[in-house]
């Protein structure tokens, strides 16, 4: 199994910066899961490719020890329960940090991108001005519902939440403005930390 | 010597200002500031600034840091210790963050820059958009990550322990951007920013050893989630009160059902065979220990959400004295959950106290019509018909329901009853006292509502 394969691999230099949560299991709680997938779920709608530009950005991290290919990432991804493939395979500490800092380095190199979505976004919520009037932001939250819908099951009480496009939409929103944080100097650390709020005793 | 350091991001600039007090070496590019003299944050946009010493630079760093934490988790962290004579926090204020400076003690201009009257920076309100916000946010974390300014402070993150988010919100609540809010931000937090990483609380992990021997929380030596050795069980059963009413076993039947399929996630491929479980319920429906009654239960423990839902006491020496009820539960091969009561139902159980008279419960059959008629919306996306069992009381209040089919069950949410039906779900750790009117609700896909009279 692919998860007992690295422990004996030094862990990737980027990693490091990662403290481990004090978790008894060492396994990645449910909201951890549901938020890494999400996150990557906003990147691949910011940014066409999402898996092949994934897959790269492990390589160049020093990451393929943990996710050797196309099937592993998406094995590490199904284990968000919502998802209409979810398994009920755990997410190793490590295969989650492993995540967060692809997450991370796709967010830093659209930080310019980010930025200027979540300044529409503050210009036009103090408008009171719909955000569809916004061709960058309202092309990005078409591409993100559609992601969701496809990929989320819709039977599961967490999806049926966002039954509605605006509640999607806000969905997406939050996790653009997380994105944002995620590009900041602690930005991944920040982001690692906020997984484990309220789930450590 | 005066150093000088400095942190430019588009809207938000830090300037800060002290000397070494180590006995600087010649030559050296970026002497080490190890004594902070005075601070300035402006923010370009506003055109405003604070500025102060030390005091305030160390507030505004916790603050920040701590809300910061709470924007990408949505989970209020606690209060932080900051500084006596400065107070800074931050606030969620519709679409935007309100930074808020209160000063108690006379502000400290700037050496050389007297434009900052004390008068006007005893309470300085500021506020930023999400972007302004992330640029004060990354200019403390430069400073933070800067060795040569302040060693001390470094950035230190903790998560929030669990206590701090005690209710645990739906993802959809947690997850609303800006624009609705986290809601209830309280300023300050838990993450220590100043201060060491305190000591983490022990894990209440299974294995934790804070268990009496009395406890029934699994005690095992080869996985974290096997379940409780076959002698903790029995020797909870000896000590403690059985409970054998039908009424309240059904009830608690009803309850641990709910919770335990609203964590299973069946995976058909994981088991080619029935797990079974003898497992103990307190009376307020807690799963108080489990104990797998055939081998491949016992192996796939952790591929059920009983680990997940075992309650574990916090006093853990203290024996428990409460009753129990003891269930059968069984996940099937084919992804079927069934729970009975371990000896069965002794005698038919009751619903509890029923209301009688026929004109009363005609009459609350229409308020129950209406009701569920007004606040029935949307297209329904099922294509059986829901079946529930719907109880009211006197009031006509929604004081209980229970799905009748899967349908039911999966598509609770489209209907208006968990809106609906009052805080007794919540709480219901007793067979309801007060006599309730018990009805058949039928939702169509049509759109077609029913109420009906219940019957077995």
């Amino acid at each position: 199994m692919e998860l007992n394969s690295h422990p004996a691999q030094s862990t990737p230099l980027i990693l490091d910066s990662l403290p481990d949560p004090p978790l008894s299991s060492g396994l990645s709680p449910r909201r951890s899961r549901v938020q890494i997938d999400l996150i990557l779920l906003a990147v691949e709608a910011l940014e066409l490719g999402g898996a092949e530009l994934m897959l790269s950005v492990a390589k160049d991290l020093e990451l393929q020890g943990i996710i050797k290919n196309r099937v592993v990432l998406w094995r590490m991804r199904s284990t968000n329960p919502l998802r209409r493939a979810h398994t009920r395979r755990p997410l190793t500490l490590l295969e989650a940090k492993a995540l967060v800092a692809i997450a991370c380095s796709l967010a830093r190199r659209l930080t310019a991108n980010i930025r200027q979505l979540v300044l529409a976004y503050d210009q036009f919520s103090e408008k009171q001005m719909p955000l569809e009037n916004h061709l960058l932001l309202s092309n990005y939250l078409e591409r993100f519902r559609a992601h969701f819908r496809s990929r989320m099951n819709p039977r599961r009480s967490g999806v049926i939440a966002y039954k509605s496009d605006e509640k999607l939409n806000e969905l997406a929103l939050s996790l653009l403005c997380q994105l944002l944080f995620c590009t900041g100097t602690a930005g991944m650390q920040r982001f690692w930390t906020s997984l484990f709020d309220g789930e450590i005793s | 010597m005066n150093i000088n350091r400095q942190y430019n991001l588009p809207n938000c600039t830090i300037k800060l200002e002290g000397y070494s007090s180590a006995i600087s070496t010649q030559g050296d590019s970026r002497p080490l500031m190890t004594i902070l003299t005075a601070a300035e944050c402006y923010f370009v946009t506003q055109n405003q600034q604070l500025s102060g010493g030390k005091d305030l630079f160390e507030s505004l760093v916790i603050a920040v840091s701590h809300y910061a934490q709470e924007y990408l988790s949505g989970i209020p962290q606690p209060e932080s210790h900051q500084n006596q004579s400065v107070e800074v926090k931050l606030q969620k204020f519709n679409h935007l963050h309100r930074l808020t400076v209160r000063n108690s003690a006379i502000a400290l201009a700037p050496l050389g820059d007297g434009h900052q009257s004390a008068e006007s920076s005893i309470v300085n309100q500021i506020d930023l958009n999400t972007v302004q916000l992330f640029d004060l946010v990354d200019a403390i974390d430069q400073f933070l990550a800067d060795t040569s300014t302040m060693p001390e402070l470094g950035l230190k993150l903790q998560p929030v322990s669990r206590q701090y988010a005690a209710a645990r919100e739906p993802l959809i609540k947690r997850a609303t951007p800006v624009a609705v809010g986290v809601g209830g931000l309280a300023a300050a937090a838990a993450l220590s920013f100043l201060l060491p990483i305190p000591q983490v609380d022990k894990p209440q992990d299974p294995t934790a050893t804070t268990n009496s021997s009395e406890s029934p929380s699994p005690v095992s030596a080869n996985s974290p989630e096997a379940s409780p050795s076959p002698t903790d069980l029995e020797t909870l059963l000896g000590s403690v009160p059985e409970i054998t009413d039908p009424t309240q076993l059904r009830f608690l039947q009803r309850k641990v059902y709910d919770k335990i399929f609203s964590k299973w996630e069946p995976n058909l491929k994981t088991f080619n065979e029935a797990l079974v479980y003898r497992v103990a319920v307190g009376k307020d429906g807690e799963i108080i220990g489990y104990k797998a009654v055939n081998n491949v239960a016992n192996s796939l423990a952790d591929k059920t959400p009983l680990p997940e839902l075992l309650y574990l006491p916090t006093t853990g020496s203290v024996p428990r004295q409460e009753p129990i009820a003891l269930f059968k539960i069984v996940f099937t091969e084919r992804g079927i959950l069934q729970i009975s009561p371990w000896r069965g139902f002794s005698r038919q159980p009751s619903l509890g106290p029923e209301i009688k008279d026929d004109d009363e419960v005609r009459d609350l059959s229409r308020k129950l019509y209406r009701q569920l008629r007004k606040n029935w919306s949307g297209v329904p996306t099922y294509r059986e018909n829901l079946v529930y069992r719907v109880a009211v009381n006197k009031e006509g209040a929604i004081a209980d329901y229970e799905a009748f089919n899967q349908a039911a069950f999966d598509y609770v949410k489209e209907t208006p009853l968990h809106t609906l039906s009052q805080p007794v779900e919540s709480n219901d750790t007793e067979v309801p006292k007060e006599p309730l009117a018990q009805f058949k609700v039928v939702f169509k896909p049509s759109g077609v509502l029913e109420v009906g009279p219940y019957s077995k």
